[in-house]
């Protein structure tokens, strides 16, 4: 570096006899073995120092000089650095920067140094989306840089209306966190709502948006307040449509909100296909939904309390099937349905290849054995395998999880009541979700007060291009405000 | 958005979803043997007369709210005619809501030991009190958006039933259709069968959540005529099927026709249960609309009471008054008591509000 | 997060109370109740009850292969009702006795004869039975009913409901009736029942014999088959059958359409019934050539001729098994419709057929010297 260069740098650093920089920045990290102070030069009698953690800041951006100096020593020095336009900070700030891979350039008794941009982002490349699976879309995902999601979604939204309002969440991760918006389109009241709660979260730490969501709407309980995605596609398609997209550092997983239960139920894919079919979808995945939900708890009701509720025959057929089976009808679901949440766990949890072996002794091997073993009956295998089978439809993996502890409560309720303790267990589900607010909105969104309203300055809701639960079932909207 | 301080608004088409719940609750249980008990023939007389009285009902009822916009009957009684009115009618009112949510409860109570749970005890079914207790705590967006969850469950499933009953329907065991000897106008239980008629009294609480409050009687007249054919379904389906001589032999006729119901390719045998099953979904959420208007008129007198506590209070006392009730008879009769208390509350108490108000502004205008 | 952990405990403590619960009041499980599918009821010489209960043993896979196992199990009892006889058989079984599955009811027919009402009461008033059960008439010895085992297989309940059932093995001249019907029909003055009475058949267990006709609560005479069908086509309760004409031809009724016309000429009933009846020609067994005109004329002189007798028979007895006295609901005020059974025997009806043979089927052109007729044969 030259020395008059040099000197207009250096000019910008402030002097304090009482807090130097480099002595405050090597009691912050003393014990990090991956913390780095080397002196790179000297400057009017100032040793100039180079701070950067080694394992975030790469040393792309700096070129070194090494050329011999006074004596025979050789020297290093700083010869160029690429990069961005270099900031001025304070002790916080540069402890800041250092955290996050950059680079801080002092004198060893200056009480500022200057931000040097040099780090260098651990990330994966772009891959397919990992939980929503679609056959027709685009084929990638975001993944855990933070910089890189905005990206794609700015590479998709070419429109200065897209507004990110960002912040960081967590007094020592410091994750950083992105409101995404278009500006007119989206409810103001939404984005205020949304951006205050977030500056309220007082946390140590966050690592993932799905803890995120439970500190937003700490009153949802059971289900998740709002859908998270991976996909690019999905969070533009519902930026349009007016909702707000939380993105976090570190998670592939944007938070899509307001949430409705009914957006759950919606894969990014019905979008690209004709009505028709995403209807027919769409009634599939409710009528998996019911199955799931309500088969063993039917199969217990029809079987141990309302006996004429099915034919004569399917009665006599399950009679047969239970001959010698010592437990009582419910016990036996109980065993089956959590010996298959086992199995299911256990071909989730293991690497691919033993995964397949896992469901093959665990369905087939066990299966078999379990009814000849006289420990449940057939019919129950067929029904607890349709269960399992129905919860794999859902598609959002949040909700699976949720259906796969809700069939227990509604077996409970039918071992108790019969179909009418089934049809109590679906009041209260409904209720709950009827008492809970994603985002301060109606979690029933398209239903019922406080729905969720668009906003129709873009003319969006004339044109409904976006092909939507909310269009079709528009019972209730409420009075737009 | 609206933030949560605002009051909350509710459109007519909840208000109509809210009525049909309404009616679904009180219609199917007991109706049909008042009616079929009021007269020998032409059922369809007693029927309609009600009708169109409630309509006027519902639009005096309106037009009192509308006295005050944004807020509920009882704080407009309050106002108007102070303690007065809460002794002549809140605490009726109270104690109609009261004795509806008991009748309702027990009713129920006793079709379900009757059709599909014959041994479970009634402690139990009475149970459902809590359900809507959870629901009604919720406050009423809550109820709202739960109840056009239900309305979507249980209202296809009435009409289904009431289309599947038009399978093995006689219609000439409904002769006499245009004759009649008005001999019902002389029978208790044609008065008792107004019952069903009071949905309108059912919104004194929620009638607060609109900005027109005037035109609540729409959406009543609405859920009537929609409601009309699954009315007359409660009556007409067994008397063509049985015969009226037979029907007015049959405790619970609807239910009974609703078990003679067979067909080939139909999966379900037993369409009693089914029928119970949409109807407590009815009965869930209008009993959560009573327990909310109960708390609601409790309030206005005594202010400043924790809104939770009150249902919790109201759900016991309901909850244990229900398991004294000690037959089917006793709920038939108690409806029977109850009618010219309703016909008080469905007429006279808006009338004499909307007079009082008319009378209190000629004074201010004319000092 | 502290409230939120009670609140969870609490659940988990609510929902660990319910699971002992549940095994209480109505949770029966289904391998521990006997569904009945058939139910008996005869009359003793000394003025009881004997109930008769055929139940379906359920067949697994397993026992089928190995040992034949009974299939059905059927048990006798006698007592002073229906419901203590029930009681009495409860006594000695093993499982629970559910009678929410009765497919049919079996009266004995001398049971009939004296008044089913008693006998059948239980069912209404406690709703243990479904309203839609069949209810058949016995005559003869009950047991052999209940001790086959049936030729087509068990499942008992169903078999006997099939015999009936118009998409199974139900044909015009199985009147089905249901216990609601039964009840409906005694309750209605103007009105009276009609029940298929069965016999017992070497092969198939039992056969359609005839149809009782009752008046009030008791059975006072027998229809045979054929006049079943005057019942269904006044009733418009037709479904496709066949009939024999005198010309030993078969047509097969594909509609039929009744209109009755009522009125009350001078304290009379005056009953009109026009009767429309679409055919098809099944069979021919003299290979003649078909005038269908002529054809008419017979099916329509034949179901005539059989119509009045039916109506004298049952005019003479009261017995209003067509339900023509509904059409009367409003020629007649209320107080005068107990009445009917006696203006019942005083009315005039006028029955008219009027039959169309639709077409002819297929045939088979005769050609003399290929495949002449029958009687050119024999020549």
């Amino acid at each position: 570096m030259e020395d008059q260069h040099n000197r207009t740098l250096l000019q910008h650093l402030s002097y304090d006899k009482q807090n130097p920089l480099l002595l405050s920045l090597e009691r912050a990290f003393q014990n990090a073995a991956d913390f780095q102070s080397v002196c790179v030069g000297h400057a009017d009698e100032k040793q100039i120092y180079l701070c950067s953690l080694i394992s975030l800041g790469g040393s792309d951006h700096l070129k070194f000089h090494m050329e011999s100096g006074q004596g025979e020593a050789l020297q290093t020095n700083l010869d160029s650095y690429t990069g961005t336009k270099y900031t001025v900070g304070d002790y916080p700030a540069c402890e800041k920067a250092i955290c996050a891979g950059k680079t801080i350039l002092c004198t060893h008794d200056s009480s500022s140094g200057i931000i040097l941009d040099t780090e260098n982002p651990r990330q994966r490349g772009l891959q397919q989306p990992q939980t929503e699976n679609v056959i027709k879309g685009p084929m990638y995902s975001f993944n855990e840089h933070y910089l890189t999601n905005i990206a794609l979604v700015r590479q998709r939204m070419q429109t200065p209306r897209l507004k990110i309002w960002e912040t960081t969440v967590g007094d020592i991760t410091r994750t950083k966190v992105g409101v995404l918006y278009l500006e007119e389109i989206t409810d103001p009241g939404l984005i205020q709502y949304t951006c205050d709660k977030i500056s309220r979260i007082q946390t140590d730490g966050l690592q993932e948006s799905g803890e995120m969501l439970r500190l937003l709407n700490p009153k949802t309980g059971l289900f998740p307040a709002a859908v998270t995605t991976e996909r690019p596609d999905r969070v533009s398609a519902s930026l349009l449509n007016g909702k707000i997209v939380i993105l976090l550092d570190g998670t592939p997983f944007s938070i899509i909100a307001p949430g409705s239960f009914f957006d759950f139920w919606e894969s990014a894919e019905d979008q690209y296909l004709t009505p028709f079919i995403a209807v027919f979808l769409r009634l599939l995945r409710f009528m998996a939904l019911m199955m799931n939900l309500f088969l063993p708890g039917f199969y217990v009701a029809i079987t141990s309390v309302n006996i004429d509720v099915n034919r004569l025959e399917i009665s006599l057929a399950a009679a047969a099937g239970r001959e010698g089976v010592p437990y009582p009808v419910w016990i036996e679901s109980i065993l089956m349905l959590f010996l298959l949440d086992c199995i299911v766990e256990a071909g989730i949890r293991l690497p691919r290849s033993i995964s397949s072996t896992v469901t093959m002794v665990g369905g087939v091997v066990l299966g078999q054995a379990i009814i000849q073993a006289n420990i449940v009956s057939n019919l129950l295998v067929i029904i607890s395998a349709t269960t399992a089978l129905t919860n794999f439809i859902v598609v959002d993996y949040q909700m699976g999880l949720v259906q796969r502890i809700l069939k227990y409560f509604i077996l409970a309720g039918a071992s108790f009541l019969g179909i009418l303790g089934i049809v109590f267990c679906f009041s209260i589900i409904i209720i709950s979700l009827s008492r809970m607010k994603s985002f301060g909105i109606s979690y029933l969104t398209p239903l019922g007060p406080d729905a969720r309203a668009r906003s129709s300055s873009l003319g969006l809701l004339g044109k409904s291009h976006h092909f939507s639960l909310t269009n079709w079932l528009n019972i209730g909207k409420g009075e737009l405000p | 958005m609206k933030s949560s301080s605002a009051q909350l608004q509710l459109s007519m088409t909840q208000y109509f979803g809210l009525q049909i719940m309404v009616f679904g609750a009180i219609s199917f249980y007991l109706y049909p043997y008042f009616v079929i008990h009021a007269t020998g023939h032409g059922f369809w007389i007693p029927i309609l007369i009600w009708m169109p009285l409630s309509l006027a009902g519902s639009w005096l009822f309106s037009r009192m709210l509308a006295l005050h916009q944004g807020e509920d009957a009882f704080s407009i009684v309050k106002r108007e005619l102070g303690w007065t009115g809460i002794v002549l009618f809140i605490l009726p009112l109270i104690w109609f809501m009261w004795r509806s949510m008991v009748v309702m409860i027990s009713a129920h109570m006793e079709i379900i030991s009757m059709a599909i749970l014959p041994t479970t005890p009634a402690w139990v079914i009475a149970g459902v009190i809590w359900i809507a207790v959870f629901l009604a705590s919720g406050g009423i967006g809550s109820i709202v958006r739960t109840g056009m969850i239900f309305l979507l469950v249980s209202f296809p499933i009435s009409l289904a039933l009431t289309l599947l009953g038009l399978s093995n329907v006689e219609f000439s065991l409904g002769k006499p259709w245009l004759h009649t000897t008005g001999d019902f106008l002389f029978n208790r239980k044609f008065y008792a069968s107004s019952c069903i008629w009071t949905g309108y009294l059912y919104m004194a609480a929620s009638g607060k959540f609109t900005k027109t409050p005037g035109k609540l009687w729409k959406p009543y007249i609405a859920a009537s005529v929609c409601f009309f054919p699954l009315i007359l379904g409660t009556v007409y389906l067994p008397v063509l099927t049985f015969g009226a001589e037979m029907s007015r032999n049959l405790t619970l006729p609807y239910i009974s026709k609703m078990d003679s119901i067979y067909h080939y390719w139909l999966v379900i045998e037993n369409l009693t249960a089914v029928f119970i099953s949409s109807a407590m979904l009815y009965v869930i959420l209008t009993l959560a609309l009573l327990l909310h208007m109960i708390v609601a008129a409790l309030r206005v007198i005594f202010r400043g009471w924790n809104d939770r506590w009150l249902y919790v209070i109201v759900g016991a006392a309901t909850y244990a008054s229900t398991l004294y009730v000690p037959s089917w008879d006793w709920i038939e009769k108690a409806v029977e008591w109850d009618s010219p208390f309703h016909l008080y509350l469905m007429y006279l108490f808006p009338l004499a509000v909307i007079v009082k108000s008319l009378f209190s502004e000629r004074k201010k205008s004319h000092p | 997060m502290k409230t939120r952990l009670h609140r969870m405990l609490l659940l988990g403590c609510l929902v660990v109370l319910t699971l002992p619960l549940s095994g209480c009041w109505d949770v029966k499980d289904i391998d521990n109740r006997l569904l009945v599918t058939i139910l008996g009821i005869e009359q003793t010489s000394d003025e009881k009850v004997r109930i008769w209960v055929r139940i379906p043993l359920p067949q697994s896979k397993e026992s089928a292969g190995g040992g034949q196992g009974k299939e059905f199990l059927t048990i006798n009892q006698i007592g002073d009702t229906v419901v203590d006889a029930l009681d009495s058989v409860r006594m000695k079984l093993s499982k629970s006795l559910d009678l929410s599955q009765i497919r049919t009811i079996f009266l004995d027919q001398r049971l009939a004869r004296k008044g089913f009402l008693p006998h059948l009461e239980f069912s209404i008033r406690d709703r243990m039975l479904p309203l839609d059960t069949l209810v058949a008439l016995i005559s003869g010895d009950m047991e052999m009913m209940f001790d086959k085992p049936y030729p087509t297989g068990e499942l008992s309940g169903i078999n006997t409901k099939l015999f009936f059932e118009p998409y199974a093995g139900g044909t015009a001249q199985k009147n089905l009736t249901n216990l609601w019907e039964v009840f409906r029909r005694y309750f209605n003055p103007l009105e009276e029942n009609l029940v298929p009475v069965l016999t017992q058949d070497p092969v198939t267990l039992f056969k359609l014999q005839g149809s009782g006709y009752f008046r009030g609560d008791r059975m006072i005479g027998m229809l045979s088959p054929e006049e079943t069908l005057i019942y269904e086509i006044v009733t418009n309760k037709m479904v496709p059958f066949e009939i024999e004409t005198a010309q030993k031809m078969n047509v097969k009724i594909l509609k039929s359409k009744a209109h009755v016309h009522a009125e009350v000429k001078g304290n009379k009933p005056v009953i009109r019934i026009r009767a429309k009846l679409t055919m098809t020609l099944m069979d021919s067994a003299s290979g003649e050539r078909i005038d269908p005109l002529s054809l008419q004329g017979s099916i329509n002189r034949l179901l005539e001729e059989r119509a009045t007798r039916v109506f004298e028979r049952t005019q003479k007895e009261q017995s209003d098994i067509f339900q023509l006295g509904n059409h009367f609901r409003s020629l007649l005020p209320a107080s005068k419709y107990d009445q009917w059974p006696e203006l019942y025997r005083s009315a005039s009806i006028d029955f008219k057929l009027e039959s169309r043979l639709e077409n002819t089927g297929l045939q088979i052109m005769r050609i003399p010297s290929i495949n002449p007729s029958t009687e050119e044969n024999k020549r």
